[in-house]
């Protein structure tokens, strides 16, 4: 895995893509009004996750379907709670795709240590330090990988810092529940 | 369910002596634990637990401890018994380790980064 200068440069590089879908993030029913986790991070720091260090970007995770979601909620111990699945429509420019070898080529990244698990890691990861990087870079919006549960899922990314009004979004609509929010 | 009913966090006092310092052996009733675990936690011997379930030495570490109850409370929407199955079920993001195996080898900060990264949205 690349690091420092050569990870910027590579991100300079490397092939990105538009991408316009519908994606679902899943959150904890208690905080479902805050659809797109506007509040985190507000009364303490971050918290740790794939991309991003505790204190670090803010990255938003979302999958590609309702089925994914709940794997992946179930996979953090999430089953004892109740979970709401919001939609979210998803508008970005610049998508990375981790499926994608010749990316996986261009970053120096393998499949496991994209399933390293940072939970249990001192150090940061792999991971980590690309989504950080891709907040620093300034272009990347977002990116894929595949979901580690085994769905077989896509789950993605979305580096907030590098959302540009008027040419990326993440917008939730959803009158009859009164959800409405909109990134940036 | 009867068997399922256990002190409630949100009744913090039940978990207190009249003074309001936290009893190890009432938190353990909440945790379901039994007192040679709680004694575990707290890196004491099971005797001293139970001559001085109340000690002030313990307050710190026991205070921690509730906080997390309350906070797992707070998303089960007040179930005590969903909470000590959350406790003691394996969960693959701590690679299939159960937070309460955890928090008995003094690794309670991965607990406690866990609760906060559901407030972060659900991702493995």
């Amino acid at each position: 895995m690349l690091t420092g200068q050569a990870l910027q440069q590579a991100l300079a590089t490397v092939s990105s893509r538009p991408l316009r879908a519908i994606y679902f993030r899943a959150t904890p029913l208690l905080y479902a009004n805050d659809p797109l986790g506007k509040n985190r991070g507000r009364s303490s720091r971050l918290p740790a996750n794939r991309f991003n260090l505790a204190g670090g970007a803010r990255v938003l995770y979302l999958a590609d379907t309702h089925q994914t979601c709940a794997a992946e909620a179930q996979a953090v111990g999430g089953a004892s709670f109740a979970i709401a699945t919001i939609p979210v429509h998803v508008t970005l420019q610049a998508v990375l795709d981790l499926q994608d070898p010749a990316t996986l080529a261009a970053l120096a990244l393998t499949p496991p240590q994209i399933a390293i698990n940072f939970r249990l890691n001192t150090q940061p990861t792999p991971t980590q330090a690309l989504g950080e990087a891709c907040a620093k870079y300034g272009t990347i919006d977002g990116i894929l990988y595949k979901s580690l549960t085994p769905t077989g899922g896509i789950c993605l990314a979305v580096i907030e810092k590098n959302l540009r009004a008027g040419a990326s979004s993440l917008i939730v609509s959803d009158p009859r529940s009164k959800l409405s929010d909109q990134l940036p | 369910m009867a068997q399922a009913k256990r002190p409630l966090a949100s009744n913090l006092r039940k978990l207190t002596d009249a003074q309001g310092r936290y009893d190890a052996v009432k938190v353990a009733g909440a945790f379901d634990w039994e007192q040679k675990e709680i004694a575990r936690f707290l890196g004491k011997d099971p005797s001293s637990i139970s001559k001085n379930p109340v000690s002030a030495g313990y307050q710190e570490a026991l205070a921690r401890l509730v906080s997390l109850y309350q906070r797992v409370l707070e998303l089960t929407g007040d179930d005590t018994a969903a909470v000590v199955a959350w406790l003691r079920t394996p969960i693959v993001a701590l690679d299939n380790q159960s937070p309460k195996k955890l928090l008995l080898e003094e690794r309670s900060d991965i607990v406690e980064a866990l609760l906060k990264e559901y407030e972060s949205g659900l991702a493995l």
